[in-house]
């Protein structure tokens, strides 16, 4: 299709637009690399006293934590500047998408790549191998097939949720403000098993903001905890997920544009 | 008098801010009480496994959770002296600072103190309020325990100014907060006890943070508000807490002789 | 024959505004705004037009809803055969537009590699690019930037890039939204010279709005005025100027002031400083000549000069609305 090569042009522009070599970038990862570390020894800490939260022990919830890093991170190289979007409206980019003989929602995912987001998918990797490891899981090549499956599937969910909630924008003008308002629900659901919530924070972070199924229900399929969860075959819903809530980001994108079109702000 | 009439100043200029943007404003009250939830659940799950793990009732224990995350939108390393400074000198701005005949550290004190209160009053007091209705929390068991929680706080205050300064003065030489931000946020969350309360820590580790200001920030203040720390213990505590003040302040001062003086030379 | 039809294009904008107050976000009160109220007009091929009003007057919307950015109201809108807004996608291969004061191009990117990737997005043939590219660079000086981020080019070089941007693609009509704001005069001359160029050249229309006067002067010979949402005007620049500035000044300086009032049959003295007088006159009914000729003989005539119009003043006369509302929209 005509627009996926559009986006690869725009990968390869936006690629070459982020000038994040050099200090700048290994400053950023060692960011992120200590303060996640951080994360993880209090969690060990925690768990050197508690042997498991919610039945799960240390290395079941590194893992979970990892997978959402790593599923994070995928997102954010293709994504982080949605929360652009009311700058693009005030500067005149979105104008300018408009005028072009292109689907302005590429357009808008490729004007920035993030590559420097790399470091959040190794560091989630390796948390996520090292914990395999240490839980004694022997996988075979399907079953790591499945794991990249559902991993790419959870950044989708990611994608979908953070497309939908900054294109809120059109609405309200401050739309990173409805993204940072899920911040904590999303370290919650990064950190923990969500079922030690209870029900009712299941069912938000599963039918209304579908967090869970970036890392939870992908967690419990590959650990075969599957029935943890309200009903044994949601957790095998994760690829459906993706694609559902990415398709609902793109109609509350599609009708945030036409809004736009309608009243010019 | 004329600094309580600036200081209040700040504080609604701080309040202003912070409440114009209705939808930001409202989405920081979410976040501050999904994570009280989120510590009420994790605590209470976590003592419903293993009581005898804990030196404190369960009560206190969610307690310690939920007014951490209160305190923590006031104890706040995010955003403070070391991001005005920085701002200041990077727009060149520093110098009608300089001019006025204020010791400048200290225009940084009650420019941050304003923005602090505003905190308190705006996010601070609402969460406290919701909180106390709807999670089974306590309050300090007598008066004299909460006098001397309210005198810990300040000395908490006073050290994370201390600390937030010397960042920003470290920051100075850099132009840019961010690789040392990274770690100061990393030893806060380790050491300062606002999420994992030092008793379960290995007693290596414990004895590390012993030594270290940043327990001074969190930990202090809520043991001694739920109880865990009493009578004799709270008078050492309490002075550990002052002697890093004095240390942190002495620090600035030197900081900021130094700091002046290259600023002076260079012209910003 | 027309290639751009405009009629009875409305435009309504709900404009809320907050109420005051830290409850402010539950109060509310809806406005309507009529940002383009009725407006018609054509525009033949090959012709360069100027779109003139005060802030406000609905320049921007309207060019807006002729490139497909905003869907109107109500009304109808041709360019080229095409719905601006719902073929969006096919119009957008025609058309090509600048925004004043805002780029088009990626910020952190050389300008020749916004320029290949454009290339892409308009499929346009490899040997048709490499020759507009040329052409683009004998009008606009483009390799002596084109290589730089776009970051770091001056207003002027920005505004250039930003122009061959558009033109890259052979647009059959060009929209030019002030274009020229911010530059200087030397900056303003060549861009002009560039518009002139490319309408003689490719015969694109050019619908350009702007404040600037000298720019409508010399480019365009049909301006179109609009005012609140209305046009007020479409015509040739020296009707405008005929109906709405219809008087020139002579200006005379006299060697001394004269006992009594200066008078002239067929001209008024409607200023005066010291010795110098402003006489002003219809040009229907007299000429500077004989004005100049009854002074010369009655007065000690020192110096002098003549004041025409331009369409500054028509402008001024027109958002001052001291002149009646009379031209219907063509």
């Amino acid at each position: 299709m005509r627009s996926l090569r559009h986006y690869w042009r725009f990968v390869r522009i936006g690629f070459a637009s982020q000038a994040q070599y050099g200090v700048d970038f290994f400053i950023g990862a060692f960011g992120v690399v200590l303060l996640n570390l951080v994360d993880l020894v209090l969690l060990g800490v925690l768990l050197q006293r508690f042997t498991a939260i919610g039945g799960w022990n240390i290395w079941e919830i590194v893992f979970l934590f990892s997978f959402y890093l790593a599923a994070m991170g995928l997102q954010n190289i293709f994504t982080v500047h949605l929360g652009q979007i009311e700058a693009y409206v005030q500067d005149g980019t979105l104008d300018q998408f408009l005028v072009r003989p292109s689907s302005p929602l590429i357009q808008l995912m490729g004007r920035e790549i993030n590559h420097g987001n790399i470091t959040h998918v190794i560091t989630g990797v390796a948390g996520v191998v090292v914990a395999y490891g240490r839980l004694g899981l022997h996988w075979t090549f399907g079953e790591w097939a499945l794991a990249v499956v559902l991993l790419v599937c959870g950044a989708l969910v990611l994608v979908g949720l953070v497309l939908g909630l900054c294109s809120l924008a059109f609405w309200t003008i401050r739309s990173r403000e409805f993204l940072y308002g899920t911040l904590q629900i999303q370290e919650v659901v990064q950190h923990y098993p969500v079922h030690i919530f209870g029900r009712w924070f299941q069912v938000l972070v599963t039918g209304v903001l579908p967090f869970a199924f970036i890392n939870y229900y992908p967690t419990l399929v590959l650990l075969g905890r599957t029935g943890e969860a309200m009903h044994p075959l949601l957790p095998w819903l994760s690829p459906l997920a993706g694609v559902l809530v990415l398709l609902g980001g793109i109609a509350v994108w599609k009708l945030g544009l036409s809004r736009y079109q309608s009243t010019g702000s | 008098m004329k600094i309580l009439r600036v200081m209040r100043g700040f504080i609604r200029q701080g309040i202003q801010v912070k409440t114009t943007y209705g939808m930001a404003y409202a989405m920081r009250l979410v976040n501050v009480f999904v994570k009280m939830v989120a510590f009420y659940v994790l605590w209470s799950v976590l003592y419903e496994s293993a009581p005898g793990a804990f030196p404190v009732s369960q009560v206190e224990m969610v307690t310690y959770g939920a007014v951490s995350v209160m305190l923590g939108e006031f104890i706040q390393w995010w955003d403070g002296p070391h991001f005005y400074i920085i701002t200041q000198i990077r727009r060149g701005t520093i110098t009608s600072d300089l001019v006025r005949p204020v010791y400048f550290p200290f225009q940084v004190f009650s420019r941050c103190l304003g923005e602090s209160l505003a905190e308190f009053i705006t996010v601070v007091f609402p969460a406290a309020l919701v909180a106390y209705l709807v999670l089974p929390i306590s309050l300090p068991a007598t008066l004299t325990q909460g006098l001397y929680f309210a005198l810990s706080l300040v000395q908490s205050y006073l050290i994370l100014f201390g600390l937030n300064c010397l960042v920003g003065f470290i920051g100075f030489y850099t132009l840019s907060l961010r690789g040392i931000q990274h770690a100061y946020h990393g030893l806060i969350m380790l050491l300062s006890g606002a999420w994992v309360p030092l008793w379960f820590f290995p007693s290596w580790l414990r004895q590390v943070a012993e030594v270290l200001p940043f327990r001074g920030l969190f930990f202090t203040p809520l043991s001694i508000y739920i109880g865990e720390l009493q009578g004799q213990s709270i008078a050492g505590t309490l002075l550990s807490q002052t002697v890093w003040i004095v240390i942190l302040l002495l620090g600035v001062g030197l900081a900021w002789r130094v700091v002046h003086s290259r600023l002076v030379v260079q012209g910003g | 024959m027309a290639i751009v039809e405009v009629r009875d294009l409305v435009k309504i904008f709900r404009v809320r505004k907050r109420g005051t107050g830290p409850l402010g976000i539950l109060r509310r009160k809806t406005r309507e705004v009529h940002a383009v109220d009725g407006i018609s007009f054509d525009v033949e091929e090959g012709e360069i037009v100027g779109y003139i009003g005060p802030n406000g007057a609905g320049k921007s919307t309207t060019v807006k809803c002729l490139t497909g950015i905003l869907v109107p109201t109500s009304g109808v809108v041709t360019v080229g055969g095409l719905v601006p807004w719902r073929d969006r996608i096919k119009n957008g291969r025609q058309i090509g537009v600048v925004f004043g004061q805002k780029t088009s191009l990626w910020w952190d990117v050389p300008v020749i590699d916004t320029y290949r990737l454009l290339r892409d997005i308009y499929d346009v043939p490899e040997p048709v690019f490499r020759r507009n590219l040329g052409l683009l660079d004998d009008i606009l000086g483009l390799k002596e930037f084109q290589d730089t981020p776009v970051r770091q080019l001056s207003l002027g070089q920005r505004v250039r890039a930003d122009l061959g941007a558009v033109m890259l693609h052979n647009p059959r009509f060009l929209f030019l939204d002030e274009p020229t704001i911010g530059l200087d005069v030397a900056a303003k001359e060549r861009l002009r010279v560039f518009i002139a160029n490319m309408n003689a050249a490719t015969r694109v229309t050019v619908f350009l709005t702007t404040h600037d006067m000298s720019e409508i002067e010399r480019l365009c010979r049909r301006i179109m005025i609009i005012d609140r949402g209305r046009l007020v005007y479409s015509g040739s620049i020296s009707d405008a100027i005929q109906k709405y500035a219809p008087c020139s000044d002579v200006v005379v300086e006299l060697a001394e002031t004269p006992s009594g009032p200066v008078v002239v049959e067929g001209g008024e003295v409607v200023r005066q400083e010291g010795a110098r007088y402003w006489i002003r006159f219809r040009r229907d009914q007299t000429t500077a000549g004989h004005l100049v000729g009854q002074l010369m003989a009655k007065y000690p005539v020192k110096d002098f000069r003549v004041d025409d119009p331009n369409v500054e003043q028509i402008v001024k006369t027109v958002y001052g609305a001291l002149a009646p509302v009379e031209e219907a929209p063509k």
